[in-house]
């Protein structure tokens, strides 16, 4: 065997709790790398199966009454593929404990449907008086099959009960407890006997041209319009933003960021072990210098070192990148409901870990070796490994006058700077740590704040549907009802400017629920065209400025209006797929949707806004207003969904925040550890002047706080900007973010950081205190 | 001279005392049965070649290292029942030590490394007292200077004053000299007498027989066994100088 590979290994074999640090950093580095490539692959490729499924409908809406007939009259129609029904019921379920929101859904012939087919995970489907329930169901209810649910449309409604025959997961829909709701799946004769009608209320489109699937909805909205059928907005399909998909992709260029960021990390680590394995054995370069080699015998030397701890670090970051990938696509397919491919190797994810462990390692470990290499043999044959000099500087003056009170402070201060290269990347090691940590909180406190400002602008504690229309002034009449502060008429639907779909929103001029920024012109107002309101993100997308006439298109209709302000409101619900909103008066709205003078929903304020409190009075509502068909909604729900969604994002970010504290962690239990090696003598002096453990232990947590809080205010100076920044990458992929960064978060982040350095330096103290001065001191 | 009124109570006492050390699969017998007992106030110098086990035998004595087999009592306590930690705090109250090599901290002034062992075992008046031993040692402008700054006469000088910080009733200096030209040996050895004079009892390792003659009572060792005890008159270092020896 080569001698200088022989060495090497001997070398990794007496330092084996170095070496393994060093290791177990490059791993972290590597497996993070190739773990968010694998996701980022293997979520595309089920993303792409998911959708390109010719079972996935382009175009859905609620349509009332969908005769055979009428079916068979929109399958007729231009660009219409394939047609499918189902009867759809929003209700609630119970399991015997708390009552659940359910989407109930009937389906005619389970064996053949020809639309968002189903997949059968457990039991059989259902017969009559049977359900099958969305198998992530189970995680808001507690199911078994066999089971009897309850099942109640609303407080006023009479309760039935359906047996479980099994469980199903229907593709490409979000996981039950993201959405908060539960969907079960019933023979359609049973469900169309709760909801009390004779045909199917949900049309699913295939389309030829996928393209052409906006214009296509446009013109079936006009025909059913036409004909005096009423009917919601279609939502058409984008494949490349299927619900949850913005989300997704925010965490994927999140996550990418990190990985790499501690890919950097970890050749920190690297660079830190070469160069202390350098510092040890100066000597011996000199004496293989001596004997008549090279420079680059030298260099060879020490990068075989590090191709040596490259490689397996490497090759084993491969292995564990490729288990979290797989785990990690595995949980976020679940909760978008992607069906997973079956796990495949790629050549692209070996280079890439082969790549990164080695090219970190080599370029981190070249730069040390070459500088050792560099110097001169009498130099080298000179030194006694650990020079024992200390020069007068800042810190000693700094210092003097700390030596009063405890000289193992002083002594743990100074150590810092008798290593500058070392402490210098060991502190660049913690402040990109420390600055990743600061930038992942503010990602996540802007979120959550941002999410909390929108709500704020919705002051609706809940809704009310009736499945009928009423007078647009019946909210006088909700408004009696003692727990209503305010009600006002609201209407929803689906637009269009030109060719971009958005969301239309109608309300009184005057309202006292909603709170609209407005950044340009104003507010609704009567006028003739009619005024809307714009968010800040649909103007910009359809470049829209103040006073500009436009064409709107709402259920078939064509109607000018003119943009009388923009509003700042980057509010979107999961699984948007439609561009920002449109405000206008209610009175307009329902004018152009031909149903001028009424309202079939209403906003409302309540007494008090604990989720409790508004359930019962929204019960209470229900149940009085019995004979309009009421339903309601919590808005409470809809932002638990929400900030669940937001909540994954956050706990990703969190998982990323620990890999990479743990880098920084280990840098810094590396450096005290070769600072140890280093200075093993002088511990056994203060061993020999009747130090303790503890004084040992102080000496070197002083050492370690000394970097980390250097690195924290390092760490501060970069991390405001990398917060900003990705801030900025996240509201471009989710929504326009507020960047939210608080004193407070800064602070903890520093307190964190000192208590885990002063907690991880304990460790290598201890193996200060267990220095024998006696084997230490007797030769020099 | 000793002093009469001296109590005559031993204050180290060994017996039956071995050493071995595992060297690779061969067992080395660095001390083979020792027995020995020192009085307060003695001046003990242990004389022999090297490799004969006179550091092995301080080295017991400090409670730096532990025997194989046998007594060790150091100022009345039983040093092979005691934990690591403990014989660690009580060496810093009761024992000073002086090396060969000095055995500065380099990160620490002079100044500062004479307040080390105060400052480890809780001691008041740091500063003064440090410098007033720097002081004695004769190098009180030196304080501010860091080991690499001084010289090695002026650093054992440092050492001593170190080992003195804590007023131990026990000093020992292991060579004290070995690194040292001749001058500032003969300093060194000086300032060691004059702390003997104040009433510690010094126990020096040299194997030197002339830094052996200034002792009052000389143990010579080889292969790891005491082979003499002698108490001598001993010979008082500046009548030494002054004849020009
Ligand atoms: N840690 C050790 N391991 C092995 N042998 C040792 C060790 N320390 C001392 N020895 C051996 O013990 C003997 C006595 O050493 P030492 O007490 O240092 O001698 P002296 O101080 O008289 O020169 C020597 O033979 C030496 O090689
Ligand atoms: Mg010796």
């Amino acid at each position: 065997m080569d001698l200088f590979l022989r060495k090497n290994l001997r070398d990794i074999e007496r330092r084996p709790l170095r070496t393994l640090l060093t290791v177990a950093g490059i791993l972290l580095g590597v497996a993070g790398v190739v773990a968010i490539s694998f996701t980022g692959r293997n979520l595309a490729e089920a993303q792409r199966q998911t959708y390109a499924g010719t079972r996935q409908p382009d175009l859905t809406a609620f349509v009332s009454n969908l005769s055979p007939t009428l079916v068979g009259l929109i399958e007729r129609r231009d660009n219409v593929a394939v047609a499918d029904t189902r009867s759809v019921q929003f209700t609630r379920a119970s399991s015997g404990s708390d009552w659940v929101s359910t989407q109930l859904i009937g389906i005619s012939d389970f064996t053949d449907e020809k639309l968002s087919t189903l997949d059968l995970v457990s039991g059989r489907y259902p017969g009559r008086g049977e359900v099958v329930f969305d198998i992530t169901a189970t995680k808001l209810l507690n199911l078994k099959i066999g089971d009897l649910v309850a099942l109640q449309p609303n407080a006023g409604a009479t309760i039935s009960y359906a047996t479980i025959s099994g469980f199903v997961r229907a593709p490409a829909t979000i996981d039950a407890s993201i959405l908060n709701q539960a969907t079960a799946f019933a023979p359609d004769h049973d469900v169309l006997r709760i909801v009390g009608q004779q045909y199917d209320n949900y049309l699913m489109l295939k389309v030829n041209e996928p393209q052409r699937a906006s214009q296509t909805a446009d013109e079936i909205g006009g025909f059913l319009s036409k004909r005096g059928i009423s009917h919601g907005s279609f939502t058409v399909r984008d494949p490349n933003s299927f619900t949850g998909s913005s989300e997704l992709q925010t965490l994927l260029l999140l996550l990418r960021v990190f990985s790499y960021v501690g890919a950097a990390l970890s050749s920190f680590l690297v660079a830190n072990t070469i160069a202390a394995v350098m510092i040890e054995e100066t000597r011996q370069i000199g004496i293989i210098k001596a004997l008549g080699g090279t420079r680059w015998t030298t260099m060879r030397t020490y990068l075989t070192f590090a191709s040596i701890i490259g490689l397996s670090g490497g090759i084993v970051g491969w292995a564990a990148g490729l288990v979290g990938g797989q785990m990690l696509s595995k949980y976020l397919a679940g909760l978008s409901g992607l069906v997973l491919p079956p796990f495949s190797l790629s050549v692209h994810e070996l280079l890439l870990a082969v790549a990164v462990g080695l090219g970190v390692t080599l370029s981190s470990a070249a730069i040390p070796a070459w500088f050792s290499a560099q110097r001169r043999v009498a130099q080298l044959m000179a030194s006694v490994g650990v020079t024992s000099d200390f020069h007068r500087g800042l810190v000693q003056r700094v210092t003097s006058r700390l030596s009063r009170l405890s000289a193992m402070t002083v002594i743990g201060i100074r150590n810092l700077v008798r290593r500058p290269v070392r402490a210098w990347i060991t502190l660049a090691l913690v402040a990109v740590a420390v600055a990743t940590f600061l930038a992942t909180q503010a990602v996540s406190n802007s979120v959550n704040d941002t999410v909390d400002h929108l709500y704020a602008l919705y002051g609706a504690d809940g809704w009310l549907y009736f499945n009928q229309y009423l007078d647009l002034d019946f909210d006088r009449v909700i408004d009696q009802q003692p727990n209503v502060v305010a009600a006002e008429p609201w209407g929803n639907t689906g637009g269009s400017l030109g060719s971009v779909r958005t969301d239309v929103w109608g309300m009184p001029a005057d309202t006292s629920i909603y709170t609209p920024r407005v950044i340009a012109g104003s507010w609704l107002t009567q006028a003739n065209p009619y005024s809307v309101v714009l968010t800040s993100n649909l103007a910009s997308r359809i470049d829209a400025h103040v006073g500009d006439i436009r064409t709107l298109d709402v259920s078939g209709t064509s109607t000018l209006v003119q943009v009388t302000g923009i509003v700042n409101d980057a509010s979107t619900y999961l699984g948007a797929t439609t561009t920002g909103k449109l405000f206008m008066r209610i009175e307009d709205l329902q004018t152009i949707a031909g149903v001028g003078g009424q309202a079939s929903l209403f906003a409302l304020k309540l007494q008090s806004s604990q989720p409790h409190q508004v359930d019962i009075e929204l019960d209470q509502l229900e149940a009085h207003f019995k004979q309009y068909g009421p339903q309601t909604l919590a808005t409470y729900k809809d932002q638990q969904s929400s900030r669940q969604a937001i909540d994954i994002l956050t706990l990703m970010l969190n998982a990323m925040v620990v890999i990479i504290g743990v880098v920084g962690l280990a840098g810094i239990t590396n450096t005290l550890i070769i600072n140890l090696t280093e200075r093993r003598r002088e511990f056994g002096i203060l061993r020999a002047l009747g130090a303790t453990a503890t004084h040992l232990i102080r000496l070197v947590m002083a050492e370690a706080l000394g970097i980390a809080f250097a690195g924290c205010v390092a760490g501060i100076a970069i991390g405001y900007p990398l917060a900003r920044y990705l801030v900025h990458l996240t509201g471009t992929q989710l929504f326009a973010l507020d960047f939210s960064l608080s004193l407070q978060t800064i602070g903890a982040t520093v307190l964190v950081a000192l208590a885990a350095t002063a907690a991880i330096s304990t460790g290598p103290g201890l193996i200060a205190a267990r220095i024998r001065p006696i084997t230490v001191l007797r030769y020099e | 001279m000793p002093d009469p009124d001296e109590q005559h109570d031993p204050i180290i006492s060994l017996v039956d005392v071995r050493k071995a050390y595992q060297a690779g699969r061969r067992q080395v017998q660095a001390l083979g049965g020792i027995d020995l007992s020192i009085e307060r106030g003695e001046w003990v110098a242990i004389l022999g070649p090297s490799g004969c086990g006179k550091s092995t035998l301080l080295n017991l004595l400090s409670g730096i290292d532990r025997a194989s087999s046998g007594e060790v009592n150091v100022l009345g306590r039983d040093l092979t029942a005691m934990s690591e930690e403990r014989i660690a705090r009580w060496r810093g109250r009761s024992i000073g030590i002086v090396f060969q090599f000095f055995q500065l901290m380099p990160t620490l002034t002079a100044l500062e490394n004479v307040m080390l062992p105060m400052q480890i075992n809780a001691r008041g008046s740091r500063g003064s007292r440090a410098h007033a031993l720097l002081e004695r040692v004769g190098i009180a402008d030196l304080g501010g200077n860091f080991p690499n700054e001084l010289s090695g006469g002026e650093q054992q000088r440092v050492a001593i004053a170190r080992a003195l910080a804590n007023d131990p009733p026990i000093l020992l200096a292991d060579e004290p000299t070995g690194n040292l030209d001749s001058a500032s040996g003969q300093l060194v050895l000086r300032l060691l007498e004059e702390t003997w004079r104040e009433g510690t009892t010094l126990i020096l390792v040299t194997h030197d027989v002339n830094v052996a003659t200034y002792a009052s009572r000389v143990i010579t060792m080889r292969d790891g066994a005491i082979v003499e005890d002698a108490r001598s008159e001993r010979r008082s270092i500046n009548a030494i100088a002054a004849n020009g020896s």
